[in-house]
């Protein structure tokens, strides 16, 4: 049995296009859906249910009386999970109808393989779309060092809803960080590599999910802040690469805060940390200079 | 889900195979299996993984940065550190400086990983950690319990042991104001703490791993004694060589071993030639089969002078081996009952003359052997897991007046 976990804060009309696109799946084991509400307002919630209602997956609803945020919502979903499976989806973003077919094949391969199936997790390539944007594909690379991938987040990035996975190797390690509004994933994936996990990819190089991508209303600080207590919280293991590699990861961070600054029209605390940045490491800061230059 | 975050910190842990180290590993895996979030902390030089096998899950992190990430200079002044370190120049003045560059980044990483993690509960293994823990600075505010694992006298007033620095002998013992909880091996260790910190004490005795009974059972045993400890002065195997001298005419077909590595190494081999026991007793070195010799002796001699615990004595009754020991040595007197899973040696007069005829008896009685084997099975199920992770829980979340009486109720 698979238990699909979805967050919902006040976005019916988002998990409606989620829910949909699990109806569609061509994997046609067993599926239960779970979806946390976290302390929408009430005709949004009743808005949600209604749609719930119409569904046909089997779908488990519970509500969190107050807004507890993102990683708390995530605790509560994996908490109420029991099936073997956990596959993740955040309301709003969807599955391409074959994304769980092809990652339980993979999944089973691996039980052929004779690997531990309590330390993996089945990644996926995606398709990423601004609002308003192209879908471009992104591919997850998995082979090399994981956790370093994971730090500097080119080639592997940490997104919850390409997983799937069994329930004991999500809960191998300690669950989602509450003091981390954003990027609670980041810090859930540098654990379990940490902690001995692995992750592979699909056996597919096609896209089998969609993000549908806005930085819009997110504050840039708290992203960095974020940044910052995952650096520090897993600073050990972050600094055996080097401090040339630290100065690097942490020049990156600060130029994901200043897109989300100057996404939401605050240039100047853009350009600010596009400072921190060169002051971190000042050939990376020179190169994105003149990369944007470069693409006008 | 994990809900409750635990933190281990331990000084070393890379490759090391003693007692407390696998206490720490062991205790770790039981409690990440019990559904707790682990992370071991140390704070070492060498990035080898620990001796005995961690579950997956357990997160490690190293403090200490590398050497290869320092730069040249600090490289340099680091090799002049370790020299001073090392060396036992200890001048009045520089004592608290000798101190800080020896320690000071231990505690004061460790405090700062502590606020960024923010664990539940932080439990240090071993003076040095305990030290470290309890002058680091940090804000958040976990439970904080001190694991200690030997004789207190031993730990914090024998200027031999750990940093002979009368700094640190001073700060080990002011750093235990700060804890929650202090976990202790033998019920007898608390006369030694001041009358201030003994409501804080909690005996946590080392867990026995169960051996599979048909093996017990269907174990063929040799006419051998075995030893097993490192070659150390406290653990004395010199009078279990002297003690065999006095056997070996009356047990020709009876062999001894002795198993473990040690500074001794040298003066022991000597003593067996001096003595003619060439053949008779054997250093038998390290050995990663344990479980095999157990299973194949029929006596455990553990002449040691004191213990802190005696892992050695609780896995040779769990394997069915009865213990001969002396009456004095805590741990052992703790663990082994006289007549009941072991027989008890006077340390009064000729310690190694006593010690032979107590292993005299019992090897001429096999009836008795058999006897002690069974009682000795009984009498380790005090040590079983599953009451020791109990014990583990208390000192991580404190004693909640339900749980208190029930452990008193226990006892």
């Amino acid at each position: 049995m698979l238990d699909v976990l979805i967050p919902h804060f006040n976005d019916a009309e988002a998990l409606d296009l989620s829910l949909r696109s699990v109806a569609a799946q061509t994997w046609r084991g067993k599926v239960r859906v779970i979806v946390v509400d976290d302390g929408s307002p009430s005709d949004e919630l009743r808005r949600a249910e209604a749609i719930i209602s119409s569904c046909d997956l089997d779908i488990e609803l519970i509500k969190q009386p107050e807004n507890r945020g993102r990683p708390a919502t995530r605790n509560t979903l994996l908490s109420a999970s029991d099936a073997r499976f956990i596959a993740w989806l955040d309301a709003g973003d969807t599955w391409y109808e074959k994304k769980l077919e092809t990652q339980f094949n993979t999944l089973y391969k691996q039980v052929y393989d004779g690997q531990d199936l309590s330390r993996i997790w089945v990644t996926c390539n995606y398709d990423w779309q601004w609002v308003g944007g192209r879908r471009r594909k992104v591919t997850q690379t998995t082979s090399g060092d994981q956790l370093k991938h994971l730090y500097v987040g080119d080639r592997l990035r940490a997104y919850l809803w390409t997983l799937l996975g069994t329930r004991e190797a999500f809960n191998l390690v300690s669950g989602f960080d509450e003091r981390l509004p954003r990027l609670q994933d980041l810090d859930y994936f540098i654990s379990f590599v940490r902690g001995g996990g692995r992750l592979i990819s699909a056996e597919s190089s096609d896209a089998l999910c969609c993000y549908f991508k806005s930085d819009v209303g997110r504050n840039a600080q708290e992203i960095r802040d974020c940044y910052e207590t995952i650096f520090s919280k897993h600073g050990p293991s972050l600094n055996r690469f080097g401090v040339k590699f630290v100065r690097r990861a942490k020049a990156k961070a600060d130029f994901v805060a200043a897109r989300f600054a100057k996404n939401n029209r605050t240039p100047l605390v853009s350009l600010g940390f596009r400072m921190h940045a060169f002051g971190m490491d000042p050939r990376y800061t020179l190169y994105r200079a003149k990369k944007s230059l470069r693409n006008g | 889900m994990r809900q409750t975050k635990l933190c281990f910190v331990i000084d070393r842990l890379a490759l090391r195979s003693g007692g407390a180290e696998r206490v720490l590993i062991e205790t770790a895996n039981a409690l990440h299996d019990a559904g707790y979030s682990i992370e071991i902390v140390t704070h070492e030089q060498r990035g080898k993984p620990p001796f005995y096998p961690l579950r997956p899950g357990i997160l490690r992190a190293n403090l200490r940065p590398a050497n290869e990430q320092r730069g040249r200079i600090r490289r340099m002044i680091d090799r002049l550190r370790m020299k001073w370190h090392r060396s036992e120049w200890l001048p009045y003045g520089l004592r608290r400086l000798k101190w800080l560059s020896m320690h000071g980044g231990f505690k004061s990483r460790l405090g700062r990983h502590i606020d960024a993690t923010q664990p539940d509960a932080v439990i240090a293994f071993l003076p040095p950690s305990v030290t470290a823990l309890g002058l680091a600075r940090f804000t958040h505010r976990p439970r904080l319990f001190a694991s200690l694992h030997n004789v207190p006298s031993q730990d914090f007033d024998n200027p031999q042991r750990w940093d002979p620095n009368p700094v640190d002998r001073s700060f080990r013992r002011a750093a235990l104001d700060r804890y929650d909880a202090i976990g202790i091996l033998l019920p007898e260790f608390q006369d030694w703490f001041p009358e201030h910190l003994r409501a804080r004490l909690l005996v946590v005795p080392n867990a026995v791993q169960p051996v599979r009974s048909d093996l017990v059972r269907q174990a063929i045993r040799d006419n051998t004694v075995i030893s097993v400890g490192r070659l150390a002065e406290v653990k004395q195997h010199r009078l279990l060589i002297e003690a065999w001298a006095y056997l070996k005419d009356d047990f020709p077909d009876w062999t001894c071993k002795i198993y473990g590595i040690g500074p001794m190494q040298e003066e022991l081999s000597e003593l067996i030639c001096k003595l003619g026991l060439t053949g008779h007793v054997s250093l038998m070195g390290d050995t990663r089969e344990i479980e095999k010799v157990y299973l194949s002796a029929s006596i455990l001699a553990h002449p040691a002078k004191f213990e802190g615990f005696g892992l050695v004595i609780t896995e040779a009754l769990a394997h069915g081996v009865p213990v001969v020991g002396f009456e004095d040595c805590s741990g052992f007197n703790f663990i082994v009952k006289d007549g009941t899973s072991g027989l008890f040696v006077n340390g009064e007069g000729d310690r190694a003359r006593n010690l032979s005829k107590v292993l005299a008896r019992l090897m001429c009685d096999p009836r008795r052997q058999e006897n002690l084997r069974a009682g000795g099975l009984r009498e380790v199920e005090r040590f079983a897991p599953e009451r020791i992770l109990a014990l583990w829980k208390l000192a991580i979340h404190g004693p909640t007046e339900h749980a208190a009486a029930k452990f008193q109720g226990e006892d």
